[in-house]
């Protein structure tokens, strides 16, 4: 009975969505647990709940035996609970030391005990074998570093649970080695992990035992020994997805002629690496992966919205250099972004405006702008693509999110694009939209426009793409077509089973 | 950890001992080379108040005399910020000029400029702006003060008053400029000397703070108030152009008479519009040219006045031809 | 390789300093009078009221943030003294001087408030402030200036202490104890942390409006001492005293290089920015330079000293 800790059939709820379903979930000391899921399974919420972000719908919470009541972060961390997020908590302006140490400073009665600090930092680089010197500005650090700052001042302060959120993901395999030794260590010494990663290999290095989540529940937990890789992508899928969902129908890819677009051995950094691939006439190409694969990177660099720095592009077997959007644009690429409400609305503005946006010249009579044909554009936009609205005017925040989706796909109306490049556009969108999205796919590939379809919703992705291509950690890393290709098919090639 | 700040330390120290080093060297070098040079050239600096367009045209005046007489000007101006008058005062005298002639941004900032350049022994002349309590400018450590009487010029309004109310009299409304200045007491003193024993009566006063809009404002609402006056005296011509403005606006300028103070290009114009009724005048640039023109004086050993008033004289429909705007 | 290192970090960091010395030297040989006794007493008693603020500035440019109601804050506080001094049953000068800088310290609260609680951006609250605390000052002061000399702010503002004049040791002193705050105690650690990154403080325990507020009160109470060092200088509390001190203030800090960005920076840097322009200002006038060509000068200054921080940060972020 040594459970460090135990969670009982916890529940959350935002709103009307039940997010988690009765999840039972406990931890031994020393022990290192991995949690798996696909995405939207649960974990982040099921973590947050943990580090006292938010509260439990329902459910309780024991640690060593005491009920207790995660009221705020702070209290989380005052239990002993750690948390090493995937977005930095680091103030990029002050050093190594001061970043480890923030929050909880040694000081007297007003003065920082600044050489007691530097001599517990050099005490915990000798203890795990860590080497970045403490006076360095965080800024200065490489992003790899920086994740390595962060899990130390997570492992330096005596938590007793630390809970590593994707921590591999920056860094360089020396430093995964580095950091795989700190878990070893902190296992000595009784420190019990939860370690979340879609690397599976990684997990069956590092971990005692997985729990697997899927869809908000608990599915299990299971010794890491009875486990393999086909195994865990099973659970995480169920079995129900094995079979072949509902399959496209139509195919409008017109592999007679000169692709769209082709790209060649893109890159950018050490973000996308060597990307290659064609996409035909009326074809449409699903871009799958998980969250961090580095999928929307790519988009940006077909897009214009970032640079790359190596590699080229042909539209219509043409040469092309896109280095702006405005650029794509001119070359007939267009983009509905991931980020709908800051990237691809003007929230504030009203729908006609936002619709227009794209190809406002085609608006201006002379100087100005007429208004009238403006509207007119809309209410077309309206018609052809069933927006629930009051009328063109309305300020866009006002409506739904599929509406709201809808708007940003009425920019690209009536302007004869090659290619239109869709990144998880039914995130948050209720059934009835996500259709109507489907049908504005159908009717642009059955014009010859290209579309990449970029979706961590493997079902979606069956049921519109002509081919799949698996994206993980910003490369190709496998290439189908779908031709009786199941939900298992793709999740295996994502989990590298 | 340490090293950082000790950087820093270092770097600031190093700052302070060179400019102890530069003490220690240059101690007091320049006062020799001024005083080999007092056979040549005289050096003169001027310390102007602010950037308005009045200085403007006193400044050609200035330079119109430093040409005559073979000077040389160097300028300041304040930007209207008393402290930073004091530090351009202090500079000079260290750099060591033979006479600075100051138009100060405040009476106060000026007696102190008065002191240190008299600690200086380096004579000193105030002009436009008179500095201490005496309204006819005069100030001991002063070579001269050159420039208007504020309260004689408030009579001069006081009499073009009168010469358009005669006998009879009427209702004045008095509009000043920003309270507690040295012009709006004096000026407003000179007004009132002049009109005791009249019938005229100042029946409500209220400040402008010299600016034309805040004028047509108040008596936009003295004309709502239903406020019967006769005449309008202002303290400078903006404030008079406002108030006739107001008038016009409402149909009532035949019936009140504006005055105003000062003689810009601005009050001739609208005397000759028929907007304000009379103002004063006084030349800016001979104010300047004076200035300059006493201070030599001063330097060749003649002696001088204490006080080089000039006159503001009346200036009405009649007459406003014969006078030039400077400003 | 380490000495490559060494060198370009010096460039960057003591760029300002380097350059501040090569004027010094230039301009002794420029103008001799430049270098004398007299001239560096003045110079350094001129920049003891901007750089008394300047140093209060610091703290809030370094916590992210502007305060352009210094100016008037400066005013208010030695009218407010005057005010207490002068008037009928008039108070013992320590008292006023202490009314001063507690009511200015209120102001900082009210500011502090407005920007950390109210989340209304900090350009736009003390804005807002230079006019409350303006219409205060005239209703105290009636909009006359009030004048009197003062024995113990005489002292303040124009005598000598060991040869050195007095707002010289105050400047000093601020700048020192300024130091050692930001540099030494957990507060100052702080202030650093919520300019540099403020989800990450929030996430880290720091309670980053409390430590905002105490910023502004800090700023505020500076810049009142400043005030009262004015009056004794001048000898009269005028309405209209303190007008384009924020601007300067901001510059000397701007141009010492703490980065308006916030989360960096230091006092040492701000007193090299204060001295720079005081001796820009200084050898201006010594050298006869046309008094508008100053103003063009002074704002390419700072385009230049802000322009070459911010292009550098846009570069690192970008790569």
């Amino acid at each position: 009975m040594n459970q460090i800790l135990e969670m009982k059939q916890i529940c959350k709820d935002f709103g009307s969505v039940k997010v988690l379903k009765n999840v039972d979930f406990s931890l031994k000391k020393g022990e290192i647990r991995a949690l798996l899921g696909a995405n939207g399974a649960g974990k982040s919420t099921l973590i947050k709940i943990l580090g006292g972000v938010y509260p439990q719908t329902s459910g309780e919470i024991f640690l060593n035996g005491h009920k207790i009541n995660l009221k705020d972060s702070s209290y989380s961390k005052q239990l002993g609970i750690s948390i090493i997020y995937q977005e930095l908590s680091l103030v990029p302006t002050l050093s190594v030391i001061e970043n480890i140490f923030l929050g909880r400073e040694y000081a007297g009665n007003c003065f920082l005990k600044k050489r007691k600090m530097e001599q517990e930092y050099a005490d915990i680089c000798r203890q795990f074998s860590f080497d970045i010197p403490g006076n360095v500005m965080i800024s200065k650090l490489s992003i790899a570093k920086q994740q390595m700052v962060e899990i130390m001042k997570a492992v330096s302060t005596n938590a007793d649970i630390i809970i590593m959120d994707e921590p591999t993901t920056s860094l360089t395999n020396n430093e995964k080695e580095g950091l795989f030794a700190i878990i070893t260590q902190l296992k000595a010494i009784g420190k019990s992990i939860i370690y979340i990663s879609h690397i599976l290999e990684e997990v069956f290095l590092n971990c005692d035992n997985a729990s697997i989540m899927r869809n908000g529940t608990m599915v299990g937990s299971y010794d890491i020994k009875e486990l393999t890789k086909e195994k865990i992508t099973q659970l995480m899928t169920g079995m129900e997805s094995s079979r072949i969902s509902g399959k496209k129908q139509t195919i409008h890819a017109d592999y007679s002629r000169e692709p769209v677009l082709e790209v060649k051995k893109l890159g950018r950094g050490n973000v996308v690496k060597d990307i290659s691939f064609k996409i035909y006439k009326g074809e449409v190409v699903g871009f799958a992966g998980l969250v961090g694969s580095k999928r929307t990177e790519i988009m940006n660099l077909i897009y214009g919205a970032d640079r790359s720095d190596r590699g080229e592009m042909l539209k219509n077997g043409k040469p092309v250099i896109v280095k702006s959007p405005k650029q794509a644009i001119k070359h007939k690429i267009g983009l509905i972004p991931e980020d709908r409400k800051h990237l691809g609305l003007i929230l504030g503005q009203e729908i006609y405006k936002n619709s227009t946006a794209v190809q406002i010249n085609k608006f201006i009579n002379a100087v100005f702008l007429n208004t009238g044909k403006e509207i007119a554009f809309a209410e077309y936009s309206q018609k052809t693509l069933g927006i629930k609205m009051n009328n063109v005017r309305q300020k866009v925040k006002e409506l739904s999110g599929g509406n709201q989706q809808k708007v940003v796909v009425s920019k690209w109306l009536n302007q004869e694009m090659d290619l239109i490049i869709y990144d998880e556009p039914t995130k948050g969108i209720d059934i009835r939209a996500k259709e109507d999205i489907f049908h504005t796919i159908e009717e642009f590939s059955s014009h010859g426009v290209g579309v990449i379809f970029v979706s961590s919703d493997l079902e979606e992705v069956l049921r519109i793409a002509d081919r799949v291509l698996v994206i993980r950690g910003g490369s190709i890393v496998s290439e189908m077509k779908n031709e009786n290709l199941t939900v298992q098919d793709i999740m295996d090639r994502i989990f590298d089973v | 950890m340490m090293k950082k700040h000790m950087k820093k330390l270092v770097a600031l120290g190093m700052v302070m001992l060179m400019m102890a080093g530069i003490i220690a060297c240059g101690g007091t070098t320049n006062r020799e080379e001024t005083t080999g040079e007092k056979k040549g050239k005289v050096k003169m600096a001027v310390l102007l108040p602010g950037p308005t367009g009045y200085f403007v045209a006193t400044k050609e005046g200035v330079d119109k005399a430093a040409n005559e007489y073979n000077i040389d000007i160097e300028y300041a101006d304040a930007e209207w910020d008393a402290s930073k008058q004091l530090s351009q005062a202090e500079d000079f005298i260290v750099k060591g000029v033979d006479v600075i002639a100051l138009c100060s941004v405040d009476s106060g900032a000026g007696e102190k400029i008065v002191k240190a350049a008299g600690e200086a022994n380096i004579p000193i002349l105030a002009f436009t702006n008179a500095i201490g309590s005496d309204e006819t400018g005069k100030y001991e450590g002063l070579i001269s003060y050159v420039g208007q009487n504020e309260v004689h010029t408030g009579v001069v309004t006081g009499e073009i008053a009168k010469a358009f109310l005669g006998e009879e009299g009427g209702k004045a409304i008095l509009i000043e400029g920003v309270p507690g200045t040295t012009p709006q007491i004096n000026r407003k003193k000179g007004l009132e000397q002049a009109l005791e024993g009249t019938n005229i009566e100042i029946i409500y006063n209220q400040t402008s703070n010299w600016e034309k809009e805040q004028a047509l404002k108040i008596v936009e609402d003295l004309i709502q108030k239903n406020m019967a006056f006769d005449i309008i005296i202002c303290q400078d011509d903006n404030s008079a152009i406002g108030a006739g403005q107001a008038l016009k606006e409402a149909g009532l300028k035949e019936d009140v008479k504006v005055i105003g103070l000062g003689g810009s290009r601005d009050g001739l114009q609208a005397i000759k519009d028929g907007l304000i009724d009379g103002t004063t005048y006084m030349s800016a640039v001979e104010e300047g040219y004076l200035a300059i023109k006493t201070a030599v004086n001063f330097i060749n050993g003649e002696t001088v006045e204490p006080v080089t008033e000039i006159e503001q004289v009346e200036v009405n429909i009649e007459n406003v031809d014969t006078f030039k705007g400077e400003w | 390789m380490k000495k490559n290192k060494m060198s370009k970090l010096n460039f960057r960091e003591y760029g300002v300093v380097i350059g501040f010395i090569l004027l010094c030297v230039v301009i002794s040989f420029a103008t001799p009078a430049f270098a004398s006794q007299k001239n560096i007493l003045n110079l350094l008693r001129q920049s003891s009221i901007i750089g008394i603020i300047a140093t209060g500035m610091t703290f809030v440019i370094i916590s992210g943030n502007f305060d352009i109601s210094v100016g008037a804050v400066a005013a208010f506080s030695g009218a407010i003294a005057m005010k207490l001094i002068t008037m009928d049953g008039g108070l013992p000068v320590i008292a006023a001087i202490i009314a001063a800088l507690l009511i200015s310290a209120v102001v900082g609260l009210i500011n502090g408030i407005a920007v950390a609680k109210i989340n209304i951006p900090s350009l736009i609250a003390t804005m807002a402030m230079v006019g409350v605390v303006k219409g205060a000052m005239l209703m105290l002061t009636g909009g006359y200036p009030i004048t009197q000399t003062v024995p113990v702010l005489d002292m303040l503002g124009n005598g000598y202490l060991l040869g050195i004049p007095v707002p010289v040791i105050i400047f000093a002193a601020a700048v020192i104890i300024a130091f050692i705050v930001l540099d030494k105690t957990r507060f100052g650690r702080y202030v650093y942390s919520v300019g540099g990154n403020e989800e990450a403080s929030r996430l880290n325990g720091i309670h980053v409006d409390s430590n905002k507020i105490k910023v502004f009160i800090i700023n505020a109470v500076l810049a009142a001492l400043a005030g009262i060092v004015l009056v004794g200088r001048m000898g009269t509390a005028s309405p209209s005293a303190g007008d384009g001190y924020d601007m300067d203030a901001i510059a000397s800090v701007v141009i010492g290089g703490t980065s308006v960005a916030g989360g960096s920076g230091s006092v040492l840097k701000t007193v090299i920015g204060v001295l720079l322009m005081s001796v820009i200002n200084n050898s201006f006038n010594l050298l006869g330079v046309d008094m508008y060509f100053q103003y063009i000068f002074k704002g390419l200054i700072i385009l230049v000293a802000v322009g070459a921080d911010s292009y550098s940060k846009k570069r690192l972020a970008s790569s």
